[in-house]
C-alpha cells in the first residue's frame, strides 16, 4: 500500500518552464497567415494592383483622356487592350481609373469602420438605454435600401468624389456596429475584464486598452469585406452614371461604354476584370486573416 | 470474470497526425467492462479518458486515428467493421452521454421527437409506438408529467432534466453497454445524487452495462464496481473498486486519493495539523511525455530504472494490476 | 468585535430580467438581504448550489455589480456608498480571484503585466518597483520569476489560478475574495492551491471571503460557514459548529449529498435525497424558500418566512423547526 509514502506536504513551488520562448499571440497569427497560400497570393495580387495604379500611368505613359486610336479597335490591334468608343485607350483608364476607384473604396471603408466602432462599442459597453437608443439608430440605417440612399444623396448633393465617399460611408456602418457591440458584449462578460474593473480601472481604459484589442480579430476581418464591398458600391453608382464623370474610375469606363458591349466586349470586360481580382485580393486576405485568428487546431487558451 | 467481456479493449493506441508528425493520444490501452457492471474511469484532465469513449464509439475527431490495438465488442473487432454495422451498433448496443446537457439535445426538436426517432431509427418501431416508448423513457428517468413534457423544447428544461432526458434516450434502445461521460459534473450536487441514483436503480432494472467517466473519487466509490485510472494517456492502475479505493497499489491513484478533501461531520473543523497532501507539479504535455514512467517526475517513490524504462503492467491481486516498478502486491490488511 | 474586517450589512442585490410575460418588470432576486462579518485573518465559507447567489455577493463586495439595498463597510470604508476616485483609493485593499482560470487572464498581457496591472491602475509604486513586486509574488504563488514573459497560453489551468493569485496579492490587500476558486481545477492541483492559499493566510494575515459549492472544501479551508439557498442564508456558524450539529434541512441535503470515495457502493440511495431543482430567482415563494424541497415543510413553511435565529455560540438558522426536527445523518445525531 502505497498511501503512506509522504506525499509532497506544502505547496511546492512548481515552475512554469521559462524555457519557452514568449510567444505573442500576434505574432503567431502572423505566422498562420503567412503559412496560408491563397492569402499570401491575395496579398501578393493586391499589391501588385497597388503598383499598378500607383506607378502604372508614369511607367505606361498614355493620357487616359486623350483620343489615342481608332475607336472601339481590339486588343492588340494598336494598344494593348483595345480603345473605348471614342478612342481613349482603354489600359491607360484602369491604370488611372484605379486610384479613384481604390482611394474611394479605401476611405469609405475607414469612415463606415470608424463610425461602426464607435457606435458599437459605445452601446456595447455601456448597455442599457445608450444600447437601446444606439441600436434604434443603428436599424434605421440597416433597413434603409442602400443603393437607393446614396443615388439619392448623390443626385441631391452634386456627384463629387466627397459625397460619392460619404454616401458609401454612411450607408454600410451598421454591420460593423452590431458586430462590434456583440464582440464588446462578449468580451465585457469575461472575467478578466472584472478582474481589471475589480482592481481599478476606469472605462475609458476598460474599452479601449483591455476590450477594443480582443474584439478586434473579427472586426478586422469583416472590415476587409466591407472595403471590398465599398468598391463596388463606388463601381455601380458610376455604372449608374452617379459618379464623378469628371474623375475616371473603373465604374465610369464600364458605365460609359455599357452601349457597346455586344461590338467591343473588352471596353467592359477589361475594367470588370480589374474590379474583380481587386475584390478577390481583398476577400482572399480577409479570409486569410479569419483563418490565421481561428485556427480550430489551437490549442486551449 | 471468466468467459468473454461484454466489451474488451486491448492495447489501444491512438495518435494525433500533425505536423509535427505523429502524437500518441492514447498508449497501449486495456480494458474490460464485464455484462451490467460499471466500470469507472478516472484521472485528471487531458489524460485520454474521453478520447478512449470516442475510440470505443469510433467517433474520434478529425485528425486522430486509432494505430494499433482491438475493441472487441462480444468478440467481434469494431476497430476495423464498416460504418453501417457501425452505426447500428451505437444507439443499440452502445450508447453515450455527454457531459453537456445544453449542447449534446437538438434545441429546434421537442424532446419527444428527439426520443422517438431513435427508437424509430434503430429498433424500426413506428411512429404510435415510438411515442409510447418515449413517454414510458421520461417516466423511467422520474421526469414529472411526461406525456405534457414530451412536447417540451430542450431549453424549456432544466440542466437535470436536460441530462435525465439524455438519460431517456440513451436508454431507449436498451442498449447494453450506455458510456456516460461526465454526465454529472455541470450539475448541482443534489441534482448529481438524484441522478446517480436513477443510474443506479436503471442498472438493476435492465442489466446494462456502464463506463462512467469522472474525475471524482466519490462518484467511482457510489457507483463503480471496477475501475480503470488514467494518466497521461495511459491506464496505469486497474481492478475491482474496492480493492483499487482501499489499496491503491500505484502511486498516482494513492496520491489523487488523499488530495481528495474528505468532508468531516465532527467537530473538529477545521484543524491545522490536517493538511491535505498533494501530487506536486502537473501531467506532461502531450508530445512531451517522459522517458520511462509517465508519472516519474511528479512521484515521491521515483528511483533511476522509474525514470529510464517504462514499467509493465503487475498483477497485484485478483484482477489488479499497476503499471508500477514500485506496486506492491496486496496481501496485508 | 475590535478585530472586524468586513461588515455586510442586509445586502441586497436584484437584476432587472426584462419585461414579465403579464406585463411589468422581472426581477431576479440575486441576492435578497445577507448580513456578516469577517474577522481578520479567518475565512468565510459561501457555500450553495448554482443559481444561489454566491458570486453576487462577491461583486458586489468588489463593487462590480450595482448593489439594490444594504452597506458594506471594509474596515471603517464604506465601499458600498464609495464613488469613482474614492472608491480607486480603498480598492487596493481588496481584490478577488475568479472561478475560470482561463477568461479571468487578460489573452494578450504576459503574467508579469498582468500581475503589475493593479498596481498600474491604482498608480502605487514606481515602475522598477511594480516589476519587483510582480516578480515578489510569483515567486510566492510558487512560480518561476522568470515565468513573467510568458502568456497565459503558455501556463496550464493551475498556474493559471497561481497567476490570478497573485495578481490579487500584488496591491498587498488584507481581504482577497475567492470566487469558486477551485471548482475548474483537478484534485490534484485543487489540493496545491487550497494548500497556497491556506499558507498565504497564515504568512500575510490575509482574510478570506471563500465561495464553493464543496462542503468538503469549505470545511478545509473556512473558519466560519454561510449556506446558501435562492439568494438568502439559510443557516450560518462557525465551521465546527456547523460541520457537527446543522439544524437546516438544506444543509443536511448538501451533506447527504456529498460522495466520499471511502463510502460503500450505493451509499447515495440509503440517504434521504433532495428531489426537484431550487425554483426561479425571479419569483421566489413567500413562505420559507426551500419549503417546495423540504421533505419537513409544512403549511405554516409555506406560508411564513422563518428568519435567522440564534442557537448559540454564532449558530443562526432560518427554519421555523430548527431544533425540534431530526437529522437525517448519523453523523450529526451523534454529534448532537
Ligand atoms: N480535438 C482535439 N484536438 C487536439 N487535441 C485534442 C482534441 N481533443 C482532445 N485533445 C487532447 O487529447 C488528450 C486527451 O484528451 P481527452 O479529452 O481524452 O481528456 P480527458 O481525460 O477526457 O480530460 P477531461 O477530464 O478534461 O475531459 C488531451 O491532451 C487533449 O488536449
Ligand atoms: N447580470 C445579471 N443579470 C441578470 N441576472 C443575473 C445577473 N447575474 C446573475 N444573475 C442571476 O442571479 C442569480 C444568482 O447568480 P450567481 O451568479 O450569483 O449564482 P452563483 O451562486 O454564483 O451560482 P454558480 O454556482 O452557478 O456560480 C442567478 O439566477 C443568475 O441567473
Ligand atoms: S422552514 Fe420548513 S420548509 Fe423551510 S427548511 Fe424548515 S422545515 Fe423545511
Ligand atoms: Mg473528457
Ligand atoms: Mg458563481
Amino acid at each position: 500500500m502505497m498511501s503512506s509514502e509522504p506525499m509532497q506536504a506544502t505547496a511546492a513551488p512548481v515552475e512554469a518552464a521559462p524555457a519557452a520562448k514568449p510567444d505573442h499571440p500576434m505574432r503567431e497569427t502572423l505566422k498562420i497567415f503567412l503559412k496560408n497560400r491563397s492569402a499570401a497570393g491575395g496579398l501578393i495580387l493586391l499589391g501588385l494592383i497597388l503598383f499598378a495604379t500607383i506607378f502604372g500611368p508614369a511607367i505606361y505613359g498614355v493620357d487616359p483622356y486623350e483620343m489615342v486610336w481608332m475607336p472601339l479597335s481590339p486588343p492588340g490591334d494598336g494598344t494593348p487592350l483595345g480603345t473605348d468608343y471614342i478612342g481613349r485607350d482603354i489600359l491607360a483608364g484602369i491604370l488611372v481609373g484605379g486610384r479613384v476607384t481604390l482611394i474611394v473604396g479605401a476611405v469609405s471603408a475607414v469612415m463606415t469602420i470608424v463610425i461602426g466602432l464607435v457606435v458599437g462599442s459605445f452601446a456595447g459597453f455601456f448597455g442599457g438605454r445608450v444600447d437601446a437608443a444606439l441600436m434604434k439608430f443603428t436599424e434605421f440605417f440597416q433597413v434603409l435600401p442602400s443603393l437607393l440612399l446614396a443615388m439619392v444623396m448623390v443626385t441631391i448633393f452634386s456627384p463629387s468624389l466627397g459625397t460619392i465617399i460619404f454616401a458609401i460611408g454612411i450607408v454600410g456602418w451598421a454591420q460593423i456596429a452590431r458586430l462590434t457591440r456583440a464582440e464588446f458584449m462578449r468580451i465585457a462578460s469575461l472575467e478578466y475584464v472584472k478582474a481589471a474593473r475589480a482592481a481599478g480601472a476606469r472605462d475609458g481604459y476598460l474599452m479601449f486598452r483591455v476590450i477594443l484589442p480582443g474584439s478586434l480579430p473579427p472586426i478586422v476581418v469583416a472590415s476587409a469585406l466591407v472595403t471590398g464591398a465599398s468598391i463596388l458600391f463606388e463601381a455601380g453608382l458610376s455604372f449608374l452614371g452617379l459618379g464623378d464623370p469628371n474623375q475616371l474610375s473603373w465604374g465610369l469606363i464600364i458605365g460609359q461604354n455599357q452601349n457597346y458591349l455586344m461590338d467591343a466586349w473588352w471596353t467592359v470586360t477589361c475594367p470588370g476584370i480589374a474590379i474583380f481580382l481587386t475584390v478577390l485580393a481583398i476577400s482572399l486576405i480577409g479570409d486569410g486573416i479569419n483563418d490565421a485568428l481561428n485556427p480550430r487546431a489551437r490549442k486551449r487558451g | 470474470m471468466t468467459g468473454t467481456p461484454f466489451l474488451e479493449v486491448r492495447n489501444l493506441t491512438v495518435e494525433m497526425k500533425g505536423e509535427s508528425g505523429a502524437i500518441r493520444v492514447l498508449d497501449d490501452v486495456s480494458l474490460r467492462i464485464e455484462r451490467g457492471r460499471t466500470m469507472g474511469i478516472v484521472g485528471e484532465s487531458g489524460c485520454g479518458k474521453s478520447m478512449t469513449a470516442l475510440a470505443i464509439m469510433r467517433l474520434l475527431p478529425p485528425g486522430f486515428e486509432i494505430t494499433a490495438g482491438q475493441v472487441l465488442v462480444e468478440g467481434e473487432d469494431i476497430t476495423r467493421v464498416p460504418e453501417a454495422r457501425m452505426r447500428a451498433l451505437r444507439g443499440n448496443d452502445i450508447s453515450m452521454i455527454f457531459q453537456e446537457p445544453m449542447t449534446s439535445l437538438n434545441p429546434v426538436f421537442t424532446v419527444g421527437d428527439q426520443i422517438a426517432e431513435a427508437v424509430k431509427q434503430h429498433q424500426g418501431l413506428d411512429a404510435g409506438a415510438a411515442e409510447q416508448r418515449a413517454i414510458e423513457m421520461l417516466k423511467a428517468v422520474q421526469i414529472p408529467g411526461a406525456e405534457a413534457r414530451l412536447h417540451a423544447y430542450p431549453h424549456e428544461f432544466s440542466g437535470g432534466m436536460r441530462q435525465r432526458v439524455m438519460i431517456a434516450m440513451a436508454l431507449a434502445c436498451q442498449p447494453r453497454l450506455i458510456i456516460a461521460d461526465e454526465p454529472t459534473t455541470a450539475l448541482d450536487v443534489t441534482v448529481q445524487a438524484q441522478i446517480f441514483a436513477l443510474m443506479r436503480e436503471l442498472q438493476q432494472e435492465t442489466g446494462t452495462a456502464i463506463m462512467l467517466i469522472t474525475h471524482d473519487l466519490g462518484a467511482v466509490a457510489e457507483l463503480a464496481d471496477d475501475v480503470a485510472v488514467f494518466y497521461a494517456g495511459k491506464r496505469i492502475e486497474s481492478g475491482p473498486a474496492g480493492a483499487i479505493l482501499r489499496h491503491a497499489a500505484h502511486p498516482y491513484t494513492s496520491g489523487l486519493m488523499s488530495c481528495t478533501p474528505r468532508l468531516r461531520l465532527s467537530a473538529a473543523a477545521r484543524d491545522g495539523a490536517a493538511v491535505l497532501r498533494e501530487i506536486p507539479g502537473m501531467v506532461p504535455q502531450l508530445g512531451r511525455m517522459p522517458q520511462g514512467c509517465r508519472f516519474a517526475p511528479r512521484c515521491p517513490l521515483a528511483d533511476d530504472r522509474c525514470r529510464s524504462v517504462m514499467p509493465p503492467d503487475v498483477e497485484v491481486g485478483p484482477a489488479h494490476a499497476a503499471a508500477c516498478w514500485k506496486a506492491e502486491t496486496e496481501v496485508m490488511a | 468585535m475590535s478585530d472586524e474586517l468586513l461588515r455586510v450589512n442586509g445586502l441586497k442585490v436584484h437584476f432587472d430580467a426584462g419585461r414579465a410575460p403579464g406585463g411589468g418588470r422581472r426581477t431576479v432576486h440575486a441576492v435578497d438581504g445577507v448580513d456578516f462579518s469577517v474577522r481578520k485573518g479567518t475565512s468565510y465559507g459561501i457555500v450553495g448550489e448554482s443559481g444561489s447567489g454566491k458570486s453576487t455577493i462577491a461583486q458586489a463586495i468588489m463593487r462590480l455589480v450595482p448593489i439594490t439595498e444594504g452597506s458594506i463597510f471594509l474596515k471603517e470604508h464604506q465601499i458600498s456608498g464609495l464613488e469613482g476616485q474614492s472608491l480607486r483609493a480603498v480598492r487596493d485593499r481588496f481584490q478577488m480571484v475568479f472561478q475560470d482560470p482561463f477568461s479571468s487572464l487578460n489573452p494578450r498581457k504576459k503574467a508579469r503585466a498582468a500581475i503589475r496591472e493593479p498596481l498600474d491602475l491604482l498608480g502605487i509604486g514606481d515602475e522598477k518597483g511594480r516589476d519587483k513586486v510582480a516578480e515578489d509574488m510569483l515567486a510566492a504563488v510558487g512560480l518561476h520569476r522568470e515565468a513573467g514573459r510568458l502568456f497565459p497560453h503558455q501556463f496550464s489551468g493551475g498556474q493559471r489560478q497561481r497567476l490570478c493569485i497573485a495578481r490579487a496579492l500584488a496591491s498587498r490587500p488584507e481581504l482577497i475574495v475567492c470566487d469558486e476558486p477551485v471548482s475548474a481545477l483537478d484534485v490534484a492541483i485543487q489540493a496545491q492551491i487550497l494548500n497556497l492559499l491556506r499558507q498565504l493566510q497564515a504568512e500575510m494575515g490575509l482574510s478570506y471571503v471563500f465561495i464553493s459549492h464543496d462542503l468538503a472544501v469549505v470545511q478545509y479551508v473556512c473558519d466560519e460557514v454561510a449556506v446558501m439557498y435562492l439568494g438568502e442564508f439559510v443557516e450560518k456558524a462557525p465551521a465546527a459548529k456547523l460541520f457537527s450539529s446543522a439544524m437546516h434541512p438544506y444543509t443536511w441535503s448538501l451533506m447527504s449529498a456529498a460522495l466520499s470515495p471511502e463510502a460503500e457502493r450505493g451509499t447515495l440511495a440509503k440517504r434521504p435525497l433532495l428531489g426537484g431543482e431550487p425554483p426561479s430567482p425571479t419569483a421566489p415563494p413567500p413562505g420559507c424558500r426551500f419549503a417546495a424541497r423540504c421533505p419537513f415543510a409544512t403549511e405554516r413553511c409555506r406560508a411564513e418566512k422563518p428568519a435567522l435565529r440564534g442557537f448559540g455560540e454564532g449558530h443562526r438558522v432560518a427554519c421555523h423547526y430548527a431544533g425540534e426536527l431530526e437529522p437525517p445523518i448519523p453523523e450529526l445525531r451523534r454529534a448532537a
